[in-house]
């Protein structure tokens, strides 16, 4: 599992009094460069220095007559590099060798993680717990007042967009889907319809998506044991998911790891838990539940 | 463009998105907007990937938020201003209704995103939340990113546009 407890590094650009500028088109290849390294990068002009944080580990530029001396906020060294003369990947290669143990994430190179997550449109949501009690990998969890909250970002499947699928409000976005209005394109009455549609055929084939599922990789299970080729009883597993998948929209990826029955079974129990805990405490908060209306022990 | 009609004044923060890896921008915007702002003259922001910055909750966004409640103008180069507003929320750094501007690389071409972003034109952060009414763009952008294998390949039949 993804660690998304540090930031990501920073390197500010310098280019204020003291330091030569770069052309127009030398400065914007070696932002590009940077950012697609995964940095995060502050041109500071004249009169807009950047304040150095904790995040901030490097300053480049084409500085005149030496480099200044530069404290993060937290009075952390932060080192400073003339990169005069040298090529954007030069400058990189620098930064990335002042960076020392500092992590970054290359977001989608390699085996880094890939931000895909859901992401709530809050002007929408209603807080009515659906998406809490429908996600497997604890991707949601609920604040202190007992409102939704994207709590673990990193559990959600890449390229999954299920869960925008049960949410009857269209409140649920992955910024970087391809089509509206998942993707965070406004939301027409004919979406709201569409949505309702969507979470009536999951209805369709069995009320719950993944009780559903439960059955089918069940039967798949089963299957398999008389199979007596692998491959043709894996075969007989998408073909049965299929269905599913296209209602909802779950890449066959996510369905082929899904945990053991039990293990949904187990999960799929504890999320409504949590759910009809918010809930309750929503309704606490608002003087209207049950946990209002009792007298206290 | 006129000196003046790209200069953004002191009270104006600029902040760039990259948006890594779902190629749900397109290369060629993002690349023009980038050179745009770069030649502009300007001091701005730019992140590889607002997505992963807001999952991370970086302090940052709360200062960016901080700063348009203080006053000043945040003007931000990403995608639909509902998921913009959406992952600063999710940062525990929600953006207040007024000082924000945010432009939507995702539908406008680059000229407009800068004009946004450069002298504040209201066209274009009006023009960044309308729905595509345009379903070719859409369908280009699709096919862009099927090309690309970046996002699944089959697009399941009866899917929300
Ligand atoms: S299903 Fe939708 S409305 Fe309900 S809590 Fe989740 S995001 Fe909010
Ligand atoms: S905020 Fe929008 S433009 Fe930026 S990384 Fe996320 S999806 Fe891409």
């Amino acid at each position: 599992m993804t660690t998304l407890a540090t930031r990501q590094p920073r390197v500010v650009l310098y280019e204020g009094s003291g330091a030569e500028p770069l052309a127009g088109p030398e400065r914007a290849e070696l932002v590009a460069s940077l950012l697609d390294r995964g940095y995060s990068v502050t041109l500071a002009h004249e009169g807009a220095a950047a304040a150095a944080d904790e995040a901030t580990f490097v300053v480049v530029g084409r500085f005149v007559g030496g480099a200044p001396l530069v404290t993060a906020a937290d009075a952390t060294k932060v080192e400073v590099h003339d990169c005069t003369g040298r090529t954007p990947a030069e400058v990189v290669g620098l930064v990335d060798g002042a960076r020392a143990d500092r992590p970054l994430n290359t977001p989608g190179a390699g085996d880094s993680w890939k931000p895909w997550f859901p992401v709530i449109d809050p002007v929408r949501c209603t807080n009515c717990m659906q998406c809490l009690s429908f996600c497997l990998f604890d991707v949601y969890g609920v604040d202190a007042d007992h409102r939704l909250r994207v709590e673990n970002p990193s559990n959600c499947k890449v390229n999954c967009p299920a869960c925008s699928r049960v949410c009857p409000d269209v409140a649920i976005m992955f910024p970087k889907y391809h089509a509206g209005p998942i993707d965070g394109a406004p939301v027409s009455q004919t979406d709201v319809g569409r949505e309702k549609m969507k979470i009536d055929i999951s209805a369709l084939l069995g009320g719950d998506l993944y009780a559903r599922l439960r059955e089918r990789s069940a039967e798949a299970k089963n299957r398999f044991s008389r199979e007596r080729s692998a491959d043709q009883a894996l075969a007989e597993r998408r073909r049965c998911l299929t269905k599913l998948a296209d209602a909802a929209a779950i890449p066959r990826e996510v369905l082929d790891a899904l945990p053991s029955p039990e293990e949904i079974q187990r999960k799929s129990a504890e999320a409504a838990k949590r759910a009809a805990a918010a809930l309750a405490g929503q309704a606490a908060a608002e003087g209207t539940g049950p946990a209002a209306s009792s007298p206290s022990a | 463009m006129s000196d003046d009609a790209t200069r953004t004044g002191p009270a104006v923060r600029m902040l760039y998105c990259r948006c890594a890896f779902a190629q749900v921008v397109p290369a060629d915007v993002k690349g023009a907007v980038l050179e745009g702002l770069a030649g502009s003259g300007q001091g701005f922001e730019a992140v590889a990937d607002l997505c992963d910055m807001a999952a991370r909750r970086d302090p940052h966004l709360a200062d960016l938020a901080a700063l348009a409640k203080g006053g000043a103008t945040l003007r931000i180069a990403a995608c639909w201003p509902r998921a913009v507003r959406g992952l600063f929320h999710l940062a525990d750094s929600p953006l207040g209704d007024a000082g924000v501007e945010i432009l939507n690389m995702r539908t406008l071409p680059a000229e407009r995103v800068l004009a946004g972003m450069l002298s504040g034109d209201p066209g274009a952060v009006a023009e960044s939340a309308a729905g595509r009414d345009d379903a070719a763009a859409e369908q280009a952008a699709a096919g862009r990113i099927a090309a690309l294998g970046q996002l699944p390949q089959s697009t399941p039949e009866g899917e929300t546009r």
